[in-house]
């Protein structure tokens, strides 16, 4: 275990016993960002004031923020889509369609960077941390690793019964986590794509997997509906979280490490929106509870340390701020 | 136990037995390379299908997933497993996993879930109910993980003909759900009646490509 995991967990067992109850905050309504069509989903670029909102008119819009300026608009014609994601730095973005075609474009320019074909269609396509990979998730298959500025193969991973439903890079971009069809969470060397440790405790497909800000370990949760820490170098349990009314779908820990997001899926109508809850990492207690009135079509963490949520709006997305 | 003999040791044994006599230039090699290359019982395998998000590993192995007075239409799936060419596996294991009559997955424990073992023909078979639509999906459906030794690893779902949302067409409409590539997934259904009241029977065979 890392010192940071050990710190870490200490601060997590302390505050279960000692830690007084936190004040609770509440989202901020901080305004409409306009979009020329209605947003099907929306990505923030974590370093760079930038978003893509992927729009009903078949375009990716690349916007900047917070004016919400458009700079690029991309036609993806008749596609449709399964998978979408944003560089951090804005710099890239990747769909994928359900004929398992991915294509990757300059977001700068508009221009399309290349375009690859998988076996099936891809359940997730996520870039590392500094933009230089892509990771595609064909669903039921092994995940592929390219250069994202070129699109050559770099690595492939294991196949594991079921494929990989979900999958993160560490944020020093040297590991890369999985959560796969057979239960096991993964943790993968990401050049290579040698696996290093497994964790094999959950019962159910783990929904998300996301890293520590040190890397040191990773969090993961399923339909077993409780959150799992796990040592990224050996893929032991380090602690198990109290268990929830609902699964989690995703977890994203903040730029600073010092917080993270749990987003819960409503499992009996996964169409209906769930709590957004952010929590301090340090004592794992609540700082925010809120209940969307409607499905969020994206958010994230941006570039100034802010976690917004993004619905649809007739002309646009009303975007909360959460932290 | 008795198994069934492969085409292979049906050559052989047609050859010890003198139902089969080779020419000086011929040898049982080229007789079993024939063979392969005719496959009679040749089956294209079964259609994949992603997993989902509730996949829960240590289903119980029960036959009947029904409670008692479970809200449902009755339903009884049947079916055998094989091989590209055709031979029935034993011990295939045969995991299913669906939502109950008002789409609802039980994620807390193993109802509607189970895990099955096939035959030594191949065969298995459980008692259910029609599952219901769950929300975020379009068809009604039971998920399947199938697993046998020598065998790739298979994950589907079986659909039923008498979704509404086919509108007695399946040919036609199965890509109204976009999960559901090949209209082989969606079976027949057959309604029985018995003193216990209406049944649906559906009959799904599952092929598994050799490693």
């Amino acid at each position: 275990m890392s010192r940071c995991s050990a710190a870490l967990l200490a601060l997590v067992f302390a505050s279960a016993c000692s830690h007084a109850a936190p004040e609770i905050t509440t989202p901020v309504d901080t305004g409409l960002l306009r979009v020329a069509s209605p947003v099907s989903s929306l990505l923030f670029a974590r370093t760079q004031p930038t978003a893509v909102a992927r729009t009903q008119d078949h375009r990716l819009r690349v916007l900047s923020l917070p004016d919400g300026k458009e700079l690029q608009a991309i036609d993806y014609g008749d596609r449709r889509v399964v998978a979408f994601d944003l560089s951090a730095d804005g710099a890239s973005v990747a769909l994928g369609d359900w004929s398992g075609l991915v294509s990757v474009w300059t977001t700068a320019t508009g221009a399309l960077r290349y375009e690859r074909r998988l076996p099936k269609y891809p359940g997730v396509l996520t870039f590392s941390p500094d933009g230089k990979l892509l990771a595609m998730a064909p669903q039921g298959d092994a995940v592929q690793i390219l250069n994202a500025a070129t699109g050559a193969p770099v690595t492939t991973l294991g196949s594991p019964v079921g494929g990989t439903l979900t999958l993160a890079f560490s944020r020093d971009g040297r590991r890369v986590a999985t959560g796969d069809g057979d239960t096991i969470v993964r943790i993968h060397d990401a050049a290579t794509g040698k696996e290093v440790a497994s964790n094999r405790e959950f019962l159910m497909v783990p929904l998300t997997v996301v890293f520590s800000a040190d890397s040191a370990s990773v969090f993961a949760a399923s339909g077993d509906k409780f959150v799992t820490i796990i040592d990224a170098a050996t893929g032991k349990t380090l602690r198990k979280l109290d268990r929830t009314t609902q699964p989690m779908q995703a977890l994203d820990v903040s730029p600073d490490g010092a917080s993270i997001v749990t987003i819960f899926m409503k499992s009996e109508d996964m169409t209906q929106p769930d709590h957004v809850v952010v929590r301090a990492m340090d004592s794992w207690q609540p700082r925010l509870d809120w209940l969307p009135p409607t499905m969020p079509v994206g958010g994230g963490w941006t570039s100034d340390g802010r976690l917004l949520v993004a619905l649809a709006a007739s002309d646009g997305v009303q975007l909360w701020r959460l932290h | 136990m008795r198994h069934p003999l492969s085409r292979r040791d049906v050559l052989w044994k047609c050859a010890a037995l003198g139902a089969l006599t080779l020419a000086p230039d011929a040898s049982m090699a080229d007789v079993f390379a024939w063979s392969e290359n005719q496959q009679p019982d040749s089956r294209a395998p079964t259609p994949w299908n992603e997993i989902g998000p509730f996949y829960k590993r240590e289903a119980p192995n029960v036959a009947d997933l029904r409670g008692s007075g479970d809200k449902g239409l009755p339903l009884s799936v049947t079916g055998r497993v094989f091989d590209t060419r055709g031979q029935s596996i034993e011990g295939a294991k045969i995991e299913i996993w669906q939502a109950n009559d008002a789409g609802l997955y039980d994620l807390d424990g193993y109802k509607y879930r189970a895990s099955l073992t096939a035959d030594r023909t191949g065969a298995y078979g459980f008692g259910s109910i029609m599952p219901g639509h769950y929300p975020a999906r379009v068809c009604q459906h039971i998920h399947y993980l199938v697993t046998a030794p020598g065998c790739k690893a298979l994950t589907t779902q079986l659909y039923f003909g008498t979704d509404p949302v086919f509108s007695g067409d399946p040919a036609r409409n199965f890509t109204k759900d976009p999960l559901i590539q090949s209209v082989e997934l969606v079976r027949p259904v057959k309604m029985t009646k018995s003193a216990a009241g209406v049944r649906a029977d559906v009959t799904f065979e599952i092929v598994l490509e050799r490693l």
